[in-house]
């Protein structure tokens, strides 16, 4: 048995109208998520991601909303926001084999700037108007698209708060190498009692990035990353915060 | 031995320049030069030019033309001459001699050779230490599973690849992942020698080209509901792999029930899968949770016992009182993997 990606024209394809729909509303919102880390680290990054993850103010959501209804896409209200989504349509007519797969949807998640984490009170929350302006590649264009993205610091700061799974331990860690642990600390600090967030995932972070079976671990290595070097990273986060709380 | 024989005999000792391959052959200079031109155009051998020019003929690393390697030398360090044992004829008898007693004439039957062909390969076979004979009138064989040349035969003649079953994952994952017997997994890493790859449990990693493939050793006749059920008690098969697997709808649930009870694993199975139908229903249904709510046995599990170390976050009791098992999972990854399906 294998479990292995789509064929890479097809990823490439689906990869490329999700940035085509993210180019009409760009400038609405703020990308989080896996194409914000892939914005700020480009190649180091390479896990894909198949969803756009956004934050935007209520303006920005309805403005989001209006041009994506226009497009065609359907909107499932969520507990934490909107995710609007459409069956994906290869641009291309597909071989015998891929003809078989079944194909995602593509899918464009917008929050309000506030991120929750369940059955806790604690947040974090994105600056709309404190974001980097980066550039993402298309694969099959000769385009590229500029989008706003949060501070490394602070998109750093919000995945160390998240759930300790592989994308976001591996997330982290590739941000870690594009900023400094003071910037991180501070963006941590600044929002309400999110370091309680991180001192709670750290640990479970720096055990599955230290386990050589774990997947995380694998793909680290897979990418040059320094595994001992993150690991000290997160722990001097972590000193820092038990010491500052 | 014929010339292709003699040059993997050769080459099966160490590579050599083709200069030295011509001259130490006791063939003429031209059958040399044709029969390598020939096998390095088919793929049986290699051919590289060094800085100094001189080209070394090699035979290549992959995994069937290493077992071919070692077929010759393991033959005529027997005394054996490999060229009739692996002609297409001795080919064609080959795949019709299991553990069970075969006669020739049955043989004959099935290949359309005469009875005396298959008499003299079976003759073959039986000096090469490959077939046991039972009886010599009438002639009748079986395979000598446990002898090296008749595994290798195995390997070379009946070259069938894997079945595939193929889960297909859209986007984020930046790796593979294979499923193999220690044999399929043995050629692949011949075959694809420069692959980036890391073989579950063993520590063993290696960087290269290409996306990252997870390989994992299983055993031969292994299915996709023991491999969920195995990766039940991993972190990343709970968060990750178990979810895909659900989310590709190929799994059959009677048969996972089948083996959980087996493996007195129906109360984590069914909490799982309970806890994957609250967060979607379109990956589990509620006919599945049923099956298994009926089943659930006093005896409580720990559910992950990885995570034990890391506590409770508050949600668990509910489906620990319905389903007897003392839980520490991490919701928010299993929601985070669910979202990303």
């Amino acid at each position: 048995m294998n479990l292995q990606e789509h064929p890479t024209r097809i990823k490439n394809d689906i990869e490329d109208q999700s940035l085509q729909l993210l180019s009409l509303i760009k400038d609405s919102l703020v990308v989080i998520g896996g194409w914000g880390v892939r914005a700020h680290a480009q190649k180091k990054h390479g896990r894909y991601t198949l969803d756009i993850d956004a934050v935007a103010d209520e303006k920005g959501v309805q403005t989001t909303k209006n041009i994506l209804s226009s497009e065609g896409l359907s909107c499932r209200s969520k507990d934490w926001g909107f995710q609007f989504h459409t069956p994906y349509k290869p641009s291309f007519p597909l071989n015998k084999q891929e003809r078989e797969l079944v194909l995602p949807e593509l899918r464009v998640e917008i929050s309000g700037p506030r991120i929750t984490e369940l059955q806790t009170d604690h947040y974090f929350e994105f600056n709309l108007t404190d974001y980097d302006r980066k550039k993402i590649c298309f694969h099959s264009l000769d385009r590229v698209l500029f989008i706003h993205v949060p501070p490394v610091a602070d998109l750093t700061a919000v995945k160390l708060g998240l759930p300790a799974d592989y994308k976001n331990i591996f997330d982290s860690i590739v941000l870690l190498q594009l900023t400094s642990i003071e910037d991180v600390i501070s963006a941590i600090k600044r929002n309400d009692s999110w370091d309680e967030m991180v001192l709670r995932r750290i640990p479970k972070y720096i055990g599955r990035l230290h386990n050589k079976n774990s997947l995380v671990h694998r793909i680290a290595v897979d990418a040059h990353i320094d595994i001992k070097k993150s690991e000290k990273k997160l722990r001097d986060i972590q000193n820092i915060l038990r010491t500052t709380q | 031995m014929n010339v292709k024989s003699a040059l993997y005999s050769m080459l099966a000792i160490c590579p050599a320049p083709l200069r030295e391959v011509v001259t130490r052959l006791p063939y003429a200079e031209k059958t040399v030069y044709n029969a390598v031109e020939q096998m390095v155009s088919n793929g049986d051998l290699s051919s590289e030019r060094r800085h100094d020019g001189v080209v070394i003929i090699s035979i290549p690393k992959d995994y069937y033309h290493q077992r071919l390697s070692k077929l010759h030398m393991l033959l005529v360090t027997q005394g054996i001459d490999p060229t009739p044992l692996l002609s297409k004829t001795c080919q064609q008898i080959w795949k019709h001699i299991a553990s069970q007693k075969i006669t020739a004439e049955h043989i004959a039957e099935k290949t359309g050779f005469t009875t005396i062909t298959v008499h003299k390969y079976l003759h073959l076979l039986s000096n090469a230490n490959a077939v046991t004979i039972i009886s010599k009138k009438p002639l009748s064989v079986r395979k000598k599973e446990s002898s090296e040349p008749a595994c290798l035969l195995d390997e070379i003649i009946t070259d069938e690849k894997t079945k595939k079953n193929t889960i297909y994952v859209a986007g984020s994952r930046p790796f593979d992942e294979e499923f193999l017997s220690p044999k399929d997994l043995q050629r692949k890493l011949y075959d694809k020698p420069h692959q980036s790859m890391s073989i579950t449990d063993t520590g063993f990693q290696l960087k290269g080209k290409g996306r990252h493939v997870i390989y994992e050793s299983t055993p031969d006749d292994v299915d996709l509901e023991q491999i969920f059920l195995s990766s039940l008690v991993t972190i990343d098969g709970v968060e990750d792999r178990c979810l895909f697997i659900l989310g590709s709808k190929k799994m059959n649930m009677n048969q996972l029930f089948a083996y959980a009870q087996k493996q007195n694993a129906v109360n984590i199975v069914g909490c799982y899968l309970h806890i994957i139908h609250d967060l979607s229903q379109a990956l589990v249904d509620k006919k599945t949770i049923e099956m298994f709510s009926q089943h659930v046995t006093g005896k409580t599990a720990i559910f992950l016992k990885q995570l034990k170390k890391y506590g409770k976050q508050g949600w668990e009791k509910p489906y620990e009182k319905q389903w007897n098992v003392n839980l520490y999972l991490d919701l928010g990854s299993i929601r985070h993997g669910v979202r990303a399906l």
